[in-house]
């Protein structure tokens, strides 16, 4: 049986891999490229790499960061591909079927899209006939408005004033095949999964949802498996901190009957 | 004495080369992307890579590759090919994906929508593959293992089957006929699964 996905997001600003909390602060952590390698020893499913780069924002670099040299996505995703052979998403500042093609070229998988669903939904639509709606990711951020979940783009500064709901369900008709549902509320606050909301959006979807925002322990993971149709759930700062992270929770779900990929550790392969 | 292992690795445009070349440079010294003659014909082992739709892909082989040379090297001197993903669907006698369109005809079936009964499609992740036990791949996978799928079209059924997949309903994860191989997953992305399958694949000599 296909089992339940439990992908790494991180995600990149200015070079550095960062930690967020709600979409506001950000702490750097360390090697972009470092954390592939140890993401794929540790058995992830999948990663997803988000550049979040506001342009012509300058960061002032932690002079306590050890050797922190910057790195482009580019070549984060040459390295992946040339060491993990696991399935990536790269995000982050695309604009153009041109931003696409390079991505899928360095060796991406797929590519998310969020701010382009609102500036130039016909490319969204153009992207998936010319690349297959496999490759194509709708990164959806929520936030609730006067207590209805309203999608946000722009790294969620521009409200698209429609609910997520909706949002998501024009994503899939544009042909998006799978769907990156992020809450801006829970982001970096490790209070759990927004349980009602990825619950509605999974209901009324065909294609698959990724699960993101709020885990804070391996128990998060669990009721979005039990209570919703996630196809996956993602997370960022809680696999950053804790060695094995990624394999002890997949250890952690696997024991408790959910099904996932067996937990197993990944030889680092060189040739 | 055999020669030392080669791969060719077809190329006509399909988004996932790369990768695919990446894991069998672990695997192998001499790995070229190519489509020109000499190259296919020099290669001990020939990788049929391919991401996307049925007939777009298809128009793209048949603008690019020298599909008889290759069709020759296949059915005549038996040399080992792999179809990987679209790969696989193009080796297939038709296809339904962008209207019905006939295929190369290598191997036995039609390639449909999945009826995955109400189950999101694509299917996107990791499905458990039993293989067949007189599959060339069963002594490397004596346990059904994960591999990583992403598709909405698949094999329901085939003569060639020789392994199978379940998401909703039954479907077809591998295709074998003699020196001809086809894999619906994608080994290039299945960790050491894929590796360990991908070196399964070039374990199978003409000329040992």
């Amino acid at each position: 049986m296909l089992k339940k996905r439990v992908i790494p997001v991180l995600l990149l600003r200015n070079g550095y891999l960062v930690q967020s909390k709600k979409f506001s602060k950000y702490q750097n952590i360390g090697n972009a490229i470092w954390a592939v390698r140890r993401m794929s020893e540790w058995g992830a499913d999948e990663l997803i790499y988000l550049d979040i780069t506001q342009d012509g924002q300058y960061d002032a670099k932690r002079d306590d960061l050890r050797h922190g040299n910057p790195t482009s996505i580019e070549a984060i995703v040459r390295e992946m591909s040339q060491s993990a052979f696991m399935p990536m998403t790269v995000g982050g500042g695309i604009r153009t079927l041109l931003d696409i093609e390079k991505r899928l070229q360095w060796g991406a998988d797929k590519v998310s899209l969020n701010t382009l669903l609102a500036e130039a939904p016909n490319l969204v639509e153009e992207a998936a006939k010319e690349f297959g709606s496999q490759c194509i990711v709708a990164s959806i951020d929520s936030k609730r408005v006067d207590g209805q979940a309203i999608a946000f783009t722009h790294g969620g500064q521009t409200s698209t004033e429609c609910t997520t709901l909706d949002w998501a369900k024009r994503a899939e008709q544009l042909g998006c095949g799978e769907v990156l549902l992020n809450d801006i509320d829970a982001d970096g606050q490790q209070t759990g999964y927004n349980i009602d909301l990825i619950a509605e959006v999974t209901q009324a979807l065909s294609i698959p949802v990724i699960a993101l925002g709020g885990a804070g322990e391996w128990f998060d993971f669990e009721d979005v498996l039990s209570d919703t149709q996630a196809s996956a759930v993602a997370a960022a700062n809680l696999f950053h901190y804790r060695d094995q992270s990624v394999y002890l929770a997949k250890k952690h779900l696997f024991d408790s009957g959910f099904a996932v990929r067996k937990p197993e550790l990944q030889p680092f392969i060189t040739k | 004495m055999s020669e030392p292992t080669s791969i060719c690795i077809l190329n006509y445009g399909s988004g996932n080369v790369g990768s695919v070349a990446n894991i069998c440079r672990t695997l192998c010294d001499e790995v070229t992307v190519s489509n020109a003659p000499e190259a296919i014909k020099s290669a001990t082992h020939l990788i049929l890579p391919g991401v996307g739709a049925f007939d777009r892909s298809l128009q793209k082989m048949r603008e690019r590759l020298p599909l008889e040379l290759i069709e020759q090297q296949v059915k005549v001197d038996k040399k080992p090919l792999m179809g990987i993903c679209v790969g696989l669907q193009v080796l297939c006698d038709a296809g339904t994906e962008g209207g019905k369109t006939a295929g190369l005809g290598w191997l036995n079936g039609t390639v449909e929508r999945l009826e995955s009964h109400g189950l999101h499609l694509p299917h996107i992740g990791w499905n458990t593959v039993h293989f067949a036990e007189d599959s060339w791949f069963a002594p490397a996978f004596a346990e059904p293992k994960e591999f990583y799928f992403v598709h909405s079209f698949a094999l329901a059924k085939s003569a060639d089957a020789s392994a199978h997949s379940d998401y909703g309903s039954q479907f077809v994860a591998a295709v074998e006929r003699g020196n001809l191989f086809a894999v619906q997953f994608h080994p290039e992305k299945s960790q050491a699964a894929g590796r360990t399958l991908l070196s399964r694949f070039l374990e199978y000599r003409t000329d040992a």
